[in-house]
């Protein structure tokens, strides 16, 4: 400091500071405003990649296919065309607005054909039907489909992370690991069906509905290891493109 | 004499130091999210702003802290504290943005109440690693209120300046 702004005096409810004061605050800003950028920047790019997952809110469509109650709620919607000698179909599962499952609004519909409206949620090969509540109507009151085939892989065991399916496949993004824990376990507890998530060692991933032994929902008895990454021994089932993992909770292990 | 309190003594000095930080909140905010969706497309707004929201908070609370030592060093740093307790109350309206955008996000619509939720939708309590940080967020955010509400004459007379000393030294638990 020279002589003339060691003898500078501040004094805040002035109009002005003195010239000197006044220069090395705006100095003293501008300093702080370009830390704030930079940190700003920095933050941003140093993001994690988001997934390519999609939640078309506020766009409801109308659905039509068979409902499916067992194990997890499911529409499955015959697509145009078909697969070798068999028609091709597509399966969105279902689950109610908020953080809530289907179970009550599918209640009573299974196996039957069915009109819904709903907003559709995905993210690579799975699809998801968040559905508007009192829009489901059966379409041929005559019709009820049997069960269809379930083809058996066996016993498998893999490593991987349980998710809540509705944010996972495209409501929240990311919609995993432990920033998104609370909400999962929030989710899963209001009865949207868990998701076992796992990757290669080349990062792909594969996903397969979390289901007791008996076939049946799980969503209390997984809340302890959401988020975590967890070694899951169970019986894979396919039907038609989803993987179902029929597992014991109990026999979950933690892994770190 | 009597003494009779208004709610801020305004004069051009801190007129100017509020726009100065208003524009740098708009600016933060503007560039954070704006570069957020550049560079990941996929991010969805509420996101983001969560996000930014709270690196902004985080921040702005390192900037009210540094400026005390800063005027210990130097009273050329002084206009920077004459107007500080704005800046400390405007980082807690920030942090009670991100707080609530993020209750908001991951706890309301579900089956339990959210305030409830934030503290039992995650029990790893004995855990470290897993151990829920969001019940901490809160904890700190009750502290910045009490501090944001205390942000007077008014009360520093009424506490004593003791008591709201301790009261505002909080800010390093929070």
């Amino acid at each position: 400091m020279n002589l003339n702004e060691r003898e500078e005096f501040y004094v805040g409810y002035l109009p002005k500071a003195p010239a000197g004061v006044a220069r090395h605050t705006r100095k003293a800003a501008l300093a702080i405003a370009i830390g704030a950028v930079a940190i700003a920047v920095l933050l941003v790019m140093g993001q994690r990649r988001f997934a390519e997952s999609f939640f078309e809110f506020g766009n409801a469509r109308e659905f039509e296919g068979v409902v499916s109650e067992y194990p997890v709620p499911t529409l499955i919607a015959q697509k145009d065309g078909q697969v070798g000698t068999q028609p091709a179909f597509s399966y969105y599962a279902l689950v109610a607005e908020g953080k809530h499952g289907a179970e009550a609004i599918v209640e009573g519909f299974d196996g039957r054909r069915v009109k819904l409206r709903g907003t559709l949620i995905h993210r690579e090969n799975t699809a998801m039907i968040e559905v508007v509540p009192d829009s489901i109507k059966i379409t041929n009151p005559g019709f009820s489909a049997a069960n269809r085939p379930v083809e058996n892989l066996g016993e498998q065991t893999f490593a991987g992370e349980i998710v809540d399916s509705k944010c996972y496949l495209g409501v929240m993004n990311p919609g995993h690991t432990k920033p998104h824990r609370e909400c999962a376990s929030l989710c899963i507890r209001g009865g949207v069906p868990p998701l076992f998530v796992v990757r290669d060692a080349e990062g792909k991933s594969a996903v397969l509905w979390l289901v007791s032994e008996r076939g049946q929902p799980l969503n209390q008895e997984v809340l302890d290891f959401v988020a975590e990454p967890v070694e899951i021994t169970g019986r894979v089932s396919q039907n038609g493109d989803q993987l179902f993992l029929r597992a014991d909770p109990r026999s979950f292990r933690r892994i770190h | 004499m009597s003494h009779t309190y208004t709610s801020i003594g305004w004069n051009r000095q801190k007129r100017v130091y509020d726009l100065t930080m208003a524009a740098g909140v708009v600016v933060y905010l503007a560039l954070f999210v704006g570069l957020g969706s550049a560079i990941h497309p996929n991010a969805t707004a509420e996101t983001l702003l969560i996000r930014g929201f709270g690196t902004l908070a985080l921040l702005t609370l390192h900037v009210v802290l540094i400026i005390g030592p800063l005027c210990r060093l130097s009273p050329r740093f002084l206009p920077l504290l004459y107007n500080r307790r704005h800046l400390g109350v405007a980082m807690f309206l920030m942090a009670l943005t991100h707080g609530a955008f993020s209750i908001f996000q991951f706890h309301a619509l579900g089956a339990l109440n959210p305030l409830v939720s934030v503290f039992v939708s995650n029990t790893q309590y004995s855990s470290l690693s897993n151990f829920p940080f969001q019940p901490l967020g809160l904890a700190a955010l009750v502290i910045l209120f009490l501090m944001a509400a205390t942000s007077h004459d008014f009360w520093l007379t009424q506490l004593t300046a003791p008591a709201w000393k301790r009261l505002h030294m909080l800010v390093y638990v929070a």
